[in-house]
């Protein structure tokens, strides 16, 4: 199992999309501190425009708490969205390049297999995730400093500085746990889907339908069903922290990621290979 | 009855208060304040109150903070520097004090007020109570309470209302475009802002022998 692993280590180290995946990570970076750097102190004036009747503010509030908060808001779509398409192709490009039954043909069992995929999946994707973190993180404090954290969630929120530096390294891990979540979902539907076009698509269309279902009112569901929980990272810009609802959310995220792995290993067991 | 006075003729209580603030030349405070708005969460916030006679006080806060523009008068430059014409409205009982009411009406364009209710304290003579029609931003009240022989206040409560706003913040995920029609998806809302002030430096002007 372990040299099964190494394997697919050096696999993903020596395959040119990893590389291209970690860049266009790094583009979608640049371009949210450039535009927050462009943009942000428009944007924020617009948002407080109609409290500078009543009020003076003082402090600046386009920092790189700001920035941080920004950056996680591309947990929507952009993140998980590189994510899967590079991750389900660990597998469907195996597929194609039909090393799948040149592997298994040697003394490598398909449960080993699929599992070392599982895991490479999850390695990368927190790779990924501490690669975001710390680089956005220094480019974002050294460029924008630090500060309170402003959030519109039910209202407008404000954080002192050493609270923002907190709820956000929380959220980056809340956000980190979806990540991965995504990450064994990329798998299953590649051992379902086989073809990396329709993977890739399929994947997109989880995305998408992720993203409208969140903000359906599923009235009894709302607490129990996948869409409904992919924005958990948030929760921790209310400004009473919904403790006991982020954890539930985080064991039912787990709760669903075994299972959606549990069944992709069971489905690459029972499928015949060449 | 009510009676209609002169710029010159300031009524007796309001006098008094003039008297009793002016001897005071300059001081500083720490400050704490406190925002109650339903729709914006803020912590505490720490801040440095400035003093100067017949001058507006001055909030400064290193981190972030609203700091209220209006309410915050305390030498009440707005009042004294502009005639005005007093309408005695007569006496209430606060608290077991004898209160002293106002309507103050402005004498002079150059005023940003409209109209004015002062409550005097006449025991203590010091203005207890406002409630002022700005000719810009609204109408507000001021409520002051003191230590014992204080000029200055030591907890303010400024009460206002104001439009709420609504924007989607996920300006670079999802609804980056902000709309300008949301902002003011509802009707006005009350406002206070809690301010407590702890004077310290206190420079009182020295009577000429």
């Amino acid at each position: 199992m372990w040299y099964v692993l190494q394997i697919e280590l050096y696999k993903l180290i020596r395959q040119k999309r990893t590389y291209y995946g970690l860049a266009a990570i790094f583009i979608i970076e640049s371009i949210i501190i450039l535009a927050a750097y462009a943009q942000g102190s428009e944007i924020l004036s617009v948002l407080l425009e109609s409290l500078t009747e009543r009020f003076i503010m003082t402090g600046d509030l386009l920092n790189g708490h700001l920035v941080m908060y920004i950056m996680l808001n591309s947990l929507w779509f952009n993140l998980p969205l590189i994510i899967m398409i590079l991750v389900s192709g660990f597998l469907t490009s195996e597929y194609k390049d039909k090393t799948v039954q040149a592997t298994l043909l040697q003394a490598v069992s398909k449960r080993d297999f699929i599992i070392a995929k599982y895991l490479t999946a999850l390695i990368f994707t927190v790779f990924i995730m501490l690669v975001l973190g710390l680089s956005s993180g220094l480019l974002s404090y050294a460029i924008f400093g630090t500060g309170d954290l402003i959030t519109y969630l039910d209202g407008l929120n404000f954080f002192s500085s050493q609270d923002a530096f907190q709820r956000l390294a929380f959220a980056f891990f809340q956000g980190g746990l979806l990540m991965l979540s995504y990450a064994i979902i990329s798998i299953t539907l590649a051992v379902f889907f086989k073809d990396q076009a329709v993977t890739w698509i399929v994947c997109a269309f989880v995305l998408v339908m992720n993203g409208l279902l969140v903000k359906v009112d599923l009235g009894q569901l709302n607490d129990w069903v996948f869409p409904k929980i992919i924005d958990t990272w948030q929760y921790y810009f209310q400004f009473e922290l919904p403790s006991e609802q982020i954890w539930h959310n985080s064991l039912l995220i787990i709760f669903y990621s075994l299972v959606i792995m549990f069944a992709g290993i069971i489905k690459f067991n029972k499928t015949e290979i060449g | 009855m009510s009676l209609q006075l002169k710029a010159q003729e300031i009524p007796a209580p309001l006098l008094r208060v003039q008297q009793k603030l002016d001897q005071v030349v300059s001081a500083q405070a720490e400050a704490q304040l406190t925002i109650d708005i339903s729709f914006i969460n803020m912590p505490e916030k720490s801040a440095n109150a400035y003093y100067q006679k017949n001058k507006p006080v001055r909030i400064e806060s290193e981190d972030f903070a609203f700091l209220p523009k209006r309410g915050i008068d305390f030498s009440w430059s707005m009042l004294f520097e502009q005639p005005f014409i007093a309408v005695d409205r007569g006496v209430v009982n606060i608290d077991g004090t004898t209160h002293q009411q106002f309507n103050i009406i402005p004498n002079s364009d150059k005023a940003d007020y409209a109209i004015m209710l002062l409550t005097v304290d006449i025991i203590n003579d010091r203005i207890a109570k406002a409630e002022i029609t700005a000719k810009k931003e609204g109408s507000y009240e001021v409520d002051l309470s003191y230590d014992k022989g204080s000029a200055l206040p030591e907890r303010v409560i400024i009460s206002f209302e104001m439009e709420k706003i609504k924007i989607p913040l996920n300006f670079m995920g999802r609804d980056t475009d902000i709309d300008r029609k949301l902002m003011k998806d509802e009707g006005p809302k009350t406002g206070k802002i809690y301010l407590n002030l702890n004077w310290k430096d206190i420079i009182l002007e020295v009577e000429d022998q």
